[in-house]
């Protein structure tokens, strides 16, 4: 402004008519005027200042010999200034109608020839260019500059919205769940909207460019901005009637403001939303027990009844039915066992499996189990042993354990031949537990291995039985869900050895378990 | 086994096998018993009967076995009578449930001869003759 006025001064001086150069100094006063326009009109502002410039330049040059006038450098001045503000595409627009300006000019200089420029306005002229060679210069060391605080704007930005991704912790300590629709306002130092991101039409009509204050003030008339700016949570009802909970925080770039709706966002409901996923997770759990219930009811029957025939209670059965009933007894508890593997894995599937956990010893419930199994055993030739080294206390359900030890067990037998030894170990190393049941049956090829840790996967032996591998899914999904390990290690003929590692039980829950007993 | 062929049981259970199963066993060990297939009227055969334990199925189609229990509990005439829940759920915090119904005993089904004879007899009062 200052350099277009002594620039005017200058022409003056040498000879220019003073009206002219008033007038010329007034067009030069127009776009950076426009600079000034009130708050809100920034983007018409910038639009003026860049087009105002290019279009004086052309018609400056125009009026001063074409392509030859010393004010062709004020061509330069629209692009520079879009750059200098930040507004690149605006920047490249006022480029390309310089440069068309300048090659009309050109063309027209060429075919017609353009009235060359009086010698009493040479002094104005010059004066002109030189001021614009110095605004020219003054443009692009603003550009540098602008440029640079646009790239650290975007990676503080940036920064900003990696926080909302973990959830934002904003000063108050209040956190923002990451999946609420949660719109984020990024302002500037001097308090102008820099950017919105998110949900963002939860708050309503806002603009880039615009003063916050203003703009949450317009929307929300009864809103706090002190308490607000000072960081805590103000709540607000947006046009719809919905209520909006902001959040600002100071940050090295100005200010961000979280907003999202109250009725997400406050802890009541999240217990509400945590209950409806309880109330799923029981209605499933429901349906699982009434299965089991009806599942297990003729199971009670074939097993009670076949188990009273033979104990004989009522008096001694031919000897030919007294095979007869003690297999459907083991039918029976191997149907059983079946039965509680699927619901297990179908609980476990829907998420409804859980585990009490205790200090259990492994080896107790080893040398239970081994009891129950003791007939099946004995009628299948089968030796079954456990081998004594102490306790070795888990901290584990005790129900998965007994259906563990069931499982491989049952499954030693089922692939061991008449003759064939079942070893039972229970024992702990370092620091951890484990059970452990090696047979010396039919072993496993690395294909069999493959397949049997899926669920209904059918293995095959050698001597063609067929398991389901359901009991060996189960082993491995308790295992799992004790934060234990399976480990098999199986070689084709000489039998298979699968270990459960388990957690120690912690020392001391196994005395407040011994308090407890005593 | 049985010590005395005076004790009774009364065995609340809907389901016609499993109750033939509780009576048949309990018979063959020298109990008397008596069934209940109707819940509601578990009570009223207490009173009239008095047995020295009662067998109750917590999964009944009317009423639930662990409300039966209760009403027996609030009776004072019933309330010495043990009771030993027998229930298919075996859900994780049945037992719980079940204890905190007032019942004495809790065996899930299926049942082993062995371990339900010995709940039986655990819970029988002694030398109380009927």
């Amino acid at each position: 402004m200052i350099a277009s006025a002594l620039a005017g001064l200058l022409g003056w001086l040498t000879g220019a008519p003073f009206a002219l150069v008033l007038g010329v100094v007034a067009l030069l006063w127009l776009p950076v005027l426009a600079a000034y326009m009130p708050p809100g009109w920034e983007r018409e502002s910038q639009a003026f200042q860049v087009l105002g410039w290019t279009v004086i330049a052309v018609l400056g040059v125009a009026l001063t010999g074409g392509a030859r006038s010393p004010l062709t450098i004020l061509l330069v001045l629209g692009p520079l200034t879009g750059l200098a503000i930040g507004r690149r595409r605006l920047a490249l627009e006022a480029a390309a109608f310089s440069t068309l300006g300048f090659f009309l000019l050109l063309a027209i200089n060429f075919i017609v020839g353009l009235p060359q420029l009086p010698e009493s306005l040479s002094g104005l002229a010059a004066a002109i260019t030189i001021a614009a060679i110095l605004e020219t210069g003054m443009l692009c060391a603003s550009a540098i500059v602008s440029q640079r605080r646009m790239a650290s704007a975007v990676v503080k930005n940036e920064l900003a919205m990696k926080q909302t991704e973990q959830g934002l912790n904003l000063r108050s300590g209040v956190q923002v769940p990451r999946d609420l629709p949660l719109a984020l306002l990024s302002v500037t130092p001097q308090g102008r909207i820099r950017a919105i991101e998110g949900a963002v039409g939860l708050l309503g009509h806002l603009r880039v460019g615009a003063l916050l204050h203003d703009s949450l003030n317009h929307l929300f008339p009864d809103l706090d901005l002190v308490a607000l700016n000072r960081g805590a949570p103000q709540t607000v009802k947006t046009s719809d009637d919905r209520p909006v909970i902001l959040l600002s925080r100071k940050t090295d770039n100005g200010r961000l403001i979280a907003a999202w709706p109250s009725d997400l966002g406050d802890i009541t409901s999240l217990d509400k939303v945590r209950a409806e996923g309880d109330a799923a997770v029981r209605e499933r759990t429901a349906f699982f027990a009434s299965l089991s219930h009806d599942l297990k009811t003729p199971l009670n029957a074939i097993i009670g009844f076949a188990d009273m025939m033979r104990s004989g209670i009522r008096g001694e059965l031919p000897e030919a039915y007294q095979d007869y009933t003690q297999i459907i007894h083991e039918s029976g508890q191997d149907l059983l066992l079946l039965v509680e593997d699927l619901l297990d894995l179908a609980k476990a599937d829907a998420k409804a499996l859980r585990f009490d956990f205790e200090p259990v010893d492994l080896a107790a419930s080893g040398a239970s189990v081994l009891r129950q199994f003791a007939a099946h055993a004995e009628r299948t030739g089968v030796k079954v042993e456990l081998v004594e080294e102490g306790e070795a206390w888990a901290h584990a359900d005790a129900r998965a354990v007994r259906q563990i030890w069931q499982n491989l067990i049952s499954n030693a037998i089922k692939y061991s031949q008449r003759g064939d030894r079942v070893t039972l170990t229970a024992a702990s190393n370092g620091d951890g537990v484990y059970l452990c049941v090696a047979d010396e049956g039919a072993g496993m090829d690395a294909a069999d291995l493959d397949r049997i840790a899926k669920p209904f996967a059918q293995g095959r032996n050698s001597s063609g039985r067929v398991g389901t591998g359901l009991g060996l899914a189960v082993v491995k999904q308790f295992a799992d869900m004790h934060g234990g390990q399976v480990r098999i290690d199986t070689e084709k003929d000489l039998g298979t050895s699968v270990t459960v590692s388990f957690r120690p039980a912690d020392p001391a829950d196994l005395s407040e378990f011994d308090r407890a007993a005593q | 086994m049985a010590m005395s062929h005076a004790k009774s049981v009364l065995v609340v259970e809907d389901n016609e096998l499993n109750m033939r199963l509780f009576c048949d066993l309990l018979d063959s060990f020298g109990y008397k018993t008596f069934q209940c297939r109707d819940g509601a009227r578990a009570v009223e055969i207490a009173r009239k009967e008095m047995p020295d334990l009662i067998i109750m199925d917590i999964q009944l189609p009317e009423v639930s076995g662990l409300d039966i229990t209760r009403w027996i509990k609030d009776d004072d005439s019933l309330r010495h009578i043990p009771v030993l829940a027998v229930t298919a759920f075996a859900m994780r915090d049945d037992e719980q449930r079940v204890r905190q119904a007032g019942c004495e005993g809790y065996l899930s089904k299926p049942i082993q001869i062995a371990s339900f004879m010995r709940a039986v007899e655990d819970l029988m009062p002694q030398g109380q003759a009927a």
